[in-house]
């Protein structure tokens, strides 16, 4: 036998046979005898002792897992106790082990719960357990699994209830999350069942057994079962009780009851499981509804259990079993030990448990609010399929930080939800739901989509409570203390904003809050005794740039695209931020060079991306030429540090990001050139950096720019507007509008142009296309290849090639739709399929069915968010363009209803910012377009009106504005037109 | 093997602190599982593993520098030694200040090795313990220590390496400066010896499992 290393060949054997055993596996010695003769004597010698060691190192560590740690005592499967046969072990968990038994007198099959002697402990506490467990089978509800009764026969305390055929809600946790997504939500019964191996207990084949596959198909709705869908006081008990043969059907049916045993069956993956999580599954609304409805239903019980004056104590995803029927039962009634935590809290390795126990209940309190906390943290590991407190945060001692938001993780969970869950789950019980029933009834008022009762936990109230519980935060040091307090304030104006303005609708926000604390809280729970000045310094940093990530992510129309997008597609919003928030941010700069001052560290890259997130205000704000100050400063600063190190992908990348804004500052101004120059330096550094084209990340960001390049080439060869049959004046054609730089010859004819533009497009397309097939669950990509797709349409338009320009439009308008599907309550979706709806009309009738729902979806943007501009700008638009539609057809008369409707939007944007020469112009326009129907219909007066309020207006601009060349041109035709109509 | 020391010296020189978190975070449920069979039975109660493994954090954040300048150790099996030095520290102030601890010791213990011990035939015992008995004999306790300790200190701490730390050979052979070849023959004399340890506790406690 030739092995690789220096070691005995049967330390090879040695080392297999343990690694089986720690698979859960029963390895027997004999085996290797058989296969290994030759050292048959030394494996007869050496295995055993192996098997012993192993076997105790894993049952110590199934008992620190399940919570068990002060019973290793193993007890016996006794043949009998009492009038219980016992038939099979179904289940070993911290409170004893679970039998399935024959109840001889009654002849039914039930559960059998052996109270391991060692929790039963002194004669005092036996007392209360069987008290507990009297006053548990008092207990009648359709929800609860019945206790029997309770007995004693050797010794052994135990007590009977019905067996529930189902699985538990840990188990389906566990499935959910080690299982791919796509085995998950195979629509095909047949194959998702065939492999139950990896989730359901045991080897042996279990025919008819409803496994956890079914369950969780049942909960995605992939399998109707008789419950799930309909109301809860219709679920069904199973009783076996009227069974002919009970011993005889017990192979077929397995009735199956599973307490506290998901940790037993999995033994070996702990390491795995946050890995596991975090790739997930999807959720859909079927299975999300599903899960608020049973979580109802077992508040309903809980809060009739509470009415009888009996708390559980020990509600877990262990506990609550979901059977065929779709019916959710609560097991294991007010059997946890009483007040008696002392241990708990000292050993701290019964994490198991203690993963559910509110603050309250480790202090040996405990009231119906400590029953709410449990179900809340259960509801939250349903929803985002992980605890949402992990060990070290549950055992960092007096302090439990507040659980992080379940839609950081899962965007896909409504927010009324993530508010009620939260709200269960908040570790001061008088704020919490107050009882059971509570908790049900805003469930239940979610489910029917009706408002719900809880609040949002609002930020000053969070950074105030976590202070509270934080009083580490003393010893930070003062200039940190000073931030912290800069901060706060900060925080609390954005709250402030945020309840004026915006509301839930802020993801990124939401996002950087969530940041900003778990950094905190991890440091927090770090320190212990020492507080490190260069640790104090990253927190002070990185709160820092949370801070100001997300004062320029407020008024950004929902950014729900991962934090790939975060350079945005959309132009950011204004209205929300005031020039309140650029005093405060240059405070907090101050405190930040103070910082940077009393510390050695290099601070130049922190610097400079502070220096673009005021740019980014700055832009927010209207102030445009600020913003490109300080861009231009930031990307100077860039620079001069990615000339030391050239190889750093990301310095690239925060140059991208830079440009990209400049573009978008360029373009808010009129200047596109600028702008189309600022993309082609954007592209070219994209380009030239081999590290970009290596990640994900840089590909996406050049794909962006090639798309936006694509655009502005599109606007400047042809500007869909001046298409518009132009029947009273002159048309000016886009070729004269051209003022591009230097490098861009003017001889380029249209189709040559077009050509180029279709190069590129080619280009973003496949980059976006092999990305997205990279990364199929990326919205970012999806959204940017419906834009690419778009693009590709209106160049099929300008040559004319129809087919093909339908294709693509279909296309695009298909990945949008499927998106506005998927996330129905975000708007950034809505707003990309109105754009895109919106796009180009060929003046065919379809395209009026486009421009009607695309209207329908603005006016529902601007209604819900009537500050966001972008959204009141693309209504605006829509109308103008339905407005030439109706022109076309020959409705002048609603052609011009329509256009002073777009009339209102445009001169609200207009006046509410006068920096953006975007809006003046569109203004402009839809004055001329106006001004076209009143020439039409013989109303100079009114025609006249519009030009001259529109060349006024523009004059206005021309004086201040650095872009002459546009206005002027604009102006000119203005002029040109208000002239042929005389005086 | 080297490719991975390598590769974790590597990040460490790289990303420092960042590299450091996680891969602690990466070796987290391996180093609990050591702390847990290490911790001094007597305490376990008061002493938690996972304050242990923070303590151990900030120690070994403290001296990475010093990792970093040695190259005879991989990451792993220093990380071991400074989260283990960590839990004698802790231990050390458990039993100064809480001095009545000492009078609930039940079996005597002198030094790390009896602590091995102790530590083995307590996980020991609770699988041998036969399904009658629910409290286990402190008679039995004592034997099986004092036969455990009668082996060989190092065969006995090979022993606890393989087992419950769940180490390599190679790395086993680190820690105990051995070779390879010397690490797993000790390991498998071990074994045997246990083996004839167990059966002997097994039939004077009658019939087990």
């Amino acid at each position: 036998m030739l092995l690789d290393d220096d070691r005995h060949p049967v330390d090879h054997l040695a080392e297999e046979f343990a690694g089986r055993i720690r698979a859960g596996e029963s390895p027997q010695i004999e085996e290797y005898c058989r296969t290994h003769p030759e050292h048959a004597d030394m494996i007869r010698s050496v295995f055993p002792s192996i098997q012993m060691v192993e076997r105790a190192s894993q049952r110590e560590e199934h008992h620190h897992r399940s919570g068990d740690s002060r019973s290793a005592t193993v007890l016996s499967m006794p043949k009998a106790l009492g009038d219980f046969q016992i038939i099979r072990e179904i289940g070993r968990g911290g409170m004893g082990v679970v039998y399935e038994a024959v109840q001889k007198s009654l002849k039914r099959h039930v559960a059998l719960k052996v109270i391991s002697a060692l929790i039963a402990g002194s004669e005092k506490q036996l007392k209360r357990f069987r008290r507990e467990a009297e006053s548990a089978a008092s207990l009648h509800h359709s929800n609860i699994v019945p206790v029997y009764g309770i007995g004693e026969d050797h010794g052994l305390q135990y007590y009977a209830m019905q067996l529930i055929d189902g699985v538990t809600l840990a188990e389906i946790i566990h499935h959910l999350r080690i299982a791919p997504p796509d085995t998950v939500l195979a629509g095909d019964t047949t194959v998702a069942v065939s492999a139950p191996g990896n989730c359901t207990s045991g080897n042996k084949p279990r025919p008819r057994r409803f496994g956890t596959v079914d369950a969780v198909l049942q909960l995605f709705g992939t399998i109707t079962s008789a419950d799930m869908l309909v109301l809860p006081e219709s679920g069904l008990s199973v009783d076996l009780s009227g069974s002919p043969d009970p011993l005889a059907a017990t192979h077929v049916r397995s009735q199956t009851y599973i307490a506290d045993t998901i940790e037993d069956q999995t033994p070996g993956d702990n390491g795995n499981e946050e890995q596991c999580a975090a790739e997930g599954v999807c959720l859909n609304l079927a299975y999300i509804r599903n899960i608020a409805r049973v979580i109802a239903n077992v508040a309903g019980a809980v809060e009739y259990a509470h009415r009888q004056g009996i708390l559980h104590r020990d509600i877990k995803p262990a506990n609550l079993i979901l059977d065929r029927d779709g019916t959710i039962w609560v097991a294991d009634f007010g059997l946890a030990k009483q007040a008696d935590l002392e241990g708990v809290t000292q050993t701290g390795e019964i994490v198991g448990t203690l993963r559910y126990m509110a603050p309250e209940q480790l202090r040996g309190e405990a009231d119906v609010r400590t029953d709410v906390y449990a179900l809340g943290l259960t509801l939250y590991e349903l929803l985002v399929l992980k605890p949402a407190l992990n060990a070290p945060q549950l055992l960092s001692g007096q302090s439990r930080p507040c659980v992080p938001r379940l839609r950081t993780s899962r965007p896909e969970i409504p927010a009324d939800l993530e508010t009620i869950t939260l709200k269960a789950c908040i570790a001061e019980p008088e704020r919490r739901y107050q009882s059971a029933r509570e908790f049900e009834a805003d469930l239940r008022r979610f489910l029917e989509d009706r408002p719900i009762l809880a609040r949002r936990v609002t930020l000053v109230e969070r950074l105030w409570r976590w202070s509270r519980r934080n009083p580490l935060i003393a010893s930070l040091s003062a200039a940190t203390m000073l931030l912290m307090a800069a901060i706060a304030i900060i925080l609390g104006i954005g709250n402030h904003h945020i309840r004026e303005a915006l509301d839930a609708r802020n993801i990124e926000y939401k996002r950087a809050e969530q940041n900003l604390f778990e950094k905190t809280l991890a440091l927090a729970n770090v320190e212990r005794e020492r507080v490190r000045a260069e640790t104090n310094l990253d927190l002070a940093i990185s709160a820092f740039e949370e801070v100001f990530n997300n004062i320029a992510a407020r008024g950004r129309s929902d950014s729900l695209l991962d934090e790939l997008s975060d350079e945005d597609l959309l132009p950011s919003a204004d209205a929300v931020l005031s020039s309140a928030d650029v005093t405060l941010l240059e405070t907090l700069l101050g405190f930040f060079d103070r910082l940077a001052a009393e510390n050695s560290k290099d601070l130049s890259t922190e610097s400079a991306a502070a220096r673009r997130r005021v740019g980014d205000i700055q832009q927010q704000l209207g102030r445009l030429e600020n913003a490109q100050q300080s861009y231009q400063t930031a990307l100077d600063a860039y620079r001069v540090i990615a000339g030391k190190r050239p190889d750093d992908a990301s310095l690239i990348l925060a140059q991208a990001g830079i440009l990209h804004q400049m573009m978008l500052t360029s373009a808010k101004r009129g200047e596109i050139p600028v702008a189309m120059q600022k993309l082609k330096e954007l592209r070219s550094a994209l380009t030239a950096s081999p590290a970009v084209n290596d990640s994900a990340n840089g590909r996406f960001v050049l794909a962006n720019a090639i798309n936006g390049l694509v655009s502005f080439g599109l606007r400047t060869a042809v500007e869909p507007r001046y298409r518009l049959k132009n029947r009273s004046f002159n048309r000016t054609g886009p070729a004269n509008n051209r003022t591009g730089p230097a490098n861009e010859p003017q001889a380029l004819s249209q189709n040559q142009k077009l050509r180029r533009e279709t190069d590129a497009n080619v280009e973003a397309l496949e980059i976006l296309r092999k990305l997205a097939d990279e990364e199929p669950s990326s919205v970012a990509y999806r959204v940017a290849l419906a834009q690419a797709t778009k693009d590709k349409a209106r160049i099929s338009q300008l040559l004319r090639e129809w087919n093909q320009a339908d294709e693509a439009m279909a296309a695009a308008i298909g990945i949008l739709e499927d998106l506005q599907k998927e996330f129905p309550s975000s708007d950034r979706f809505k707003y990309e399929l109105a754009d895109t709806l919106s796009t180009m009309p060929t003046f065919r009738p379809t395209d009026m069915q486009r421009l009607m729902r695309a209207q329908q979806l603005c006016r529902e943007l601007v209604e819900a968010h009537p500050t966001v501009p972008e959204y009141r700008g693309l209504y605006a638009a829509t109308l103008a363009r339905i407005a030439g539609m109706q022109l076309v057809q020959g409705k002048t008369e609603r052609a011009e209803e329509t256009l002073k409707d777009a009339l209102m939007h445009h001169q609200q944007l207009a006046d509410q910012f006068p920096d953006v020469l975007m809006y003046e112009f569109a203004l402009a326009r839809t004055l001329q377009q106006l001004a076209h129907i009143y020439a039409d219909e013989k109303q100079m007066d009114l025609a006249k009106g519009s030009l001259d309020t529109a060349i006024t207006r523009l004059e206005k601009h021309s004086s201040r504005s650095r872009v002459r060349n546009p206005v002027v041109l604009l102006l000119n035709r203005l002029r040109e037109s208000r002239s042929k109509l005389g005086d | 093997m080297n490719g991975t020391h390598d590769d974790e010296r590597r990040m460490l020189r790289e990303d420092g602190h960042t590299a450091l978190a996680s891969l602690f975070s990466t070796y987290h449920g391996r180093l609990e599982k050591i702390i847990r069979f290490r911790l001094d039975p007597r305490i376990r109660s008061r002493i938690d593993a996972v304050d242990v493994l923070q303590e151990a954090y900030l120690e070994t954040s403290d001296r990475l520098q010093s990792f970093l300048e040695s190259t005879d150790v991989s990451f792993f099996v220093w990380l071991r030694q400074q989260t283990l030095q960590t839990l004698v520290d802790v231990q050390r102030r458990q039993f100064r200040q809480k001095r009545d601890v000492n009078r609930e010791i039940r079996f005597a213990s002198t030094g790390t090795s009896d602590g091995t011990s102790l530590s083995i035939a307590q996980f020991l015992i609770d699988q041998l313990t036969s399904p009658s008995q629910v409290v286990v004999n402190a008679e039995e306790m004592q034997w099986l220590q004092e036969a455990l300790n009668s082996m060989n200190g190092v065969d006995r701490e090979i022993l606890a390496l393989r087992h419950f730390e769940q180490l390599t050979n190679n790395q086993v052979a680190e820690i105990l400066g051995l070779t390879p070849t010397a690490a797993s023959n000790r390991y498998l004399r071990a074994a045997a010896r246990l083996s004839e340890i167990l059966q002997r506790l097994n039939s004077n406690t009658g019939p087990a499992r």
